[in-house]
C-alpha cells in the first residue's frame, strides 16, 4: 500500500511535470523513494522515470536517466554518514538536486524555483515519512542481525 | 554481498544501460521507445493539461477582454488590408493570395511553465505527417510560434517570447519595421526600429514575410502582439518597444501549424 502510493506520486509527478508544472517534481520523488525505501530498485525507477521524462521532454533520450541514478548514487553514499529519514537531509538534498538538475536541464525562475523544490520536498516527506517509519527499519534490520 | 557493493553494483548496470540510450537516442531503437513512451502517456497528459484549464471558469470580465483583443486583432487585421489595398492601387499590381493551409494540432504540454509565477516558453503539441521543423504555429490570425524539433508523436514549439525567436515584423498602422525578439518569460521586443520610424503605444506589430522561395517560413500579416511601451532615446541608433501577445497560450487546447 506504502509503496502504491509512492508509484502513484511517481507516475502523477510525471504528469505534472511533464504538462502544466515545470518544477523537478520527478526528482523529488525519486529523493522520497531512497530516503524512505532505501532499497538498490530506486535505480531502476530513477532509470525508467528518466527514460520517461526524455521521451516526454523530447530531449536527448537517456539525459534524464543518467542524472537520476548519479543522483540516486550520491544519496545512497550519503546514507552511511546522514540519518536519510530525516528533514534537514530531505531539505539539504532536494536544494543541491534542484539546483543541480536545473542548471542541467535550463528552467527560468532558477532561484524561485528551487526554494520552492526545497519546500516541497519537506512538505511530501513530512506526512510520508510517518507512513514509511517501521518500512525503512524493517528493509534495514536483516542487514545488521 | 555488503549494502554498498550491492548499490554501487545495480549503479554500474543502470549507468551503463543509460549511457548505452544516450549513444542509441538518434537510432530507430531509441525514438521507438521514445514513441511507445509517449503513445501511453500522450492521452494522461491530454486529461491532466485539460482539466487544470478547467480549473478556473472565465469570469465575465475575462470574457470581455477576450473579446476586446479579438476585436483589436480584427482591426489590426483591416488596417493591414487597408494598406495593402492602398499599396496594390499605387502600383497597379494584383497578386493572387496565397492560401494558408493550416493542420489542427493538439497541445499536450507546456515546458518552462509555473502557473502565477512564470510563463510558458514553449509548447509540446501532438504531430502529425505534414508537419515539419520551422513551420510557424498560430492561433486564429496570431503568431504563436515555431516548430523547432520534432518527432513521429510530439512536436516542440517556441513561442515568440522565447529567447531563440527573432524575425522582422512592421507595426499595422504606422508601418514602422523592426525585429522582433523573444526575451524568455513572456516578454517580446520590437527592436531595431529607426528613430524617424513612428511607434504608437496600443498598435499592432505584424509579421512581414519571411517565407522563402518554395513557401517555408513565417508569411506577411500574422498578427505578434500589442505595443505597451515604447524606449525612444534620442542619443541610440534605434528604437524600441515591449510588446505582448494578444492570446494567453495557457488558456488554449489546440492550435494550428501554417503548411505552406
Amino acid at each position: 500500500m506504502k509503496l502504491i502510493i509512492l508509484f502513484l506520486g511517481l507516475i502523477f509527478s510525471i504528469l505534472l511535470e511533464t504538462t502544466i508544472i515545470d518544477l523537478p517534481f520527478v526528482l523529488l520523488w525519486i529523493l522520497l523513494f531512497v530516503v524512505l525505501t532505501r532499497e538498490e530498485w530506486v535505480f531502476i525507477i530513477a532509470i525508467v522515470a528518466g527514460f520517461i521524462l526524455d521521451s516526454l521532454h523530447l530531449t536527448v533520450f537517456g539525459l534524464h536517466a543518467i542524472f537520476f541514478v548519479g543522483f540516486c548514487l550520491l544519496l545512497f553514499l550519503y546514507e552511511q554518514k546522514f540519518e536519510l529519514q530525516s528533514m534537514s537531509f530531505v531539505l539539504a538534498m532536494s536544494c543541491i538536486g534542484s539546483i543541480l538538475y536545473l542548471l542541467l536541464f535550463g528552467s527560468t525562475n532558477f532561484v524561485l524555483q528551487v526554494i520552492f523544490t526545497s519546500f516541497l520536498g519537506v512538505a511530501f516527506f513530512l506526512p510520508l515519512s510517518f507512513l514509511f517509519k517501521n518500512h525503512a527499519r524493517s528493509s534495514i534490520t536483516p542487514e545488521f542481525s | 554481498m555488503q549494502k554498498r557493493q550491492r548499490v554501487v553494483f545495480v549503479f554500474i548496470i543502470c549507468a551503463v544501460i543509460a549511457i548505452l540510450a544516450l549513444l542509441l537516442a538518434k537510432t530507430g531503437v531509441g525514438t521507438g521507445i521514445s514513441s511507445a513512451i509517449q503513445f501511453v502517456f500522450s492521452p494522461l497528459q491530454k486529461t491532466v493539461l485539460h482539466s487544470s484549464q478547467n480549473i478556473k471558469p472565465q469570469s465575465d470580465l475575462e470574457k470581455a477582454k477576450q473579446q476586446i483583443v479579438q476585436l483589436q486583432a480584427e482591426n489590426a487585421k483591416l488596417q493591414v488590408i487597408a494598406q495593402d489595398n492602398k499599396a496594390l492601387r499605387d502600383q497597379f499590381q494584383t497578386t493572387n493570395p496565397i492560401s494558408q493551409n493550416v493542420i489542427p494540432a493538439e497541445i499536450v504540454g507546456m515546458p518552462q511553465f509555473i502557473p502565477g509565477v512564470s510563463s510558458p516558453e514553449g509548447l509540446i503539441i501532438a504531430a502529425t505527417a505534414n508537419m515539419q521543423v520551422n513551420m510557424p504555429i498560430v492561433y486564429k490570425d496570431m503568431l504563436l510560434g515555431e516548430i523547432t524539433a520534432i518527432n513521429s508523436r510530439y512536436a516542440k514549439v517556441a513561442l515568440v517570447s522565447s529567447d531563440n525567436i527573432s524575425f522582422t515584423a512592421k507595426t499595422a498602422q504606422t508601418g514602422a519595421v523592426g525585429i522582433i525578439k523573444g526575451q524568455g518569460s513572456g516578454q517580446i521586443l520590437f527592436d531595431n526600429v529607426l528613430l524617424s520610424d513612428n511607434l504608437r503605444v496600443g498598435d499592432m506589430v505584424v509579421t512581414t514575410g519571411e517565407t522563402s522561395f518554395d513557401g517555408k517560413g513565417i508569411p506577411q500579416g500574422l498578427i505578434v502582439g500589442k505595443i505597451t511601451s515604447i524606449d525612444k532615446n534620442p542619443s541610440s541608433l534605434f528604437q524600441k518597444a515591449s510588446v505582448q501577445m494578444l492570446v494567453d497560450v495557457t488558456r488554449l487546447s489546440t492550435v494550428f501549424a501554417l503548411t505552406q
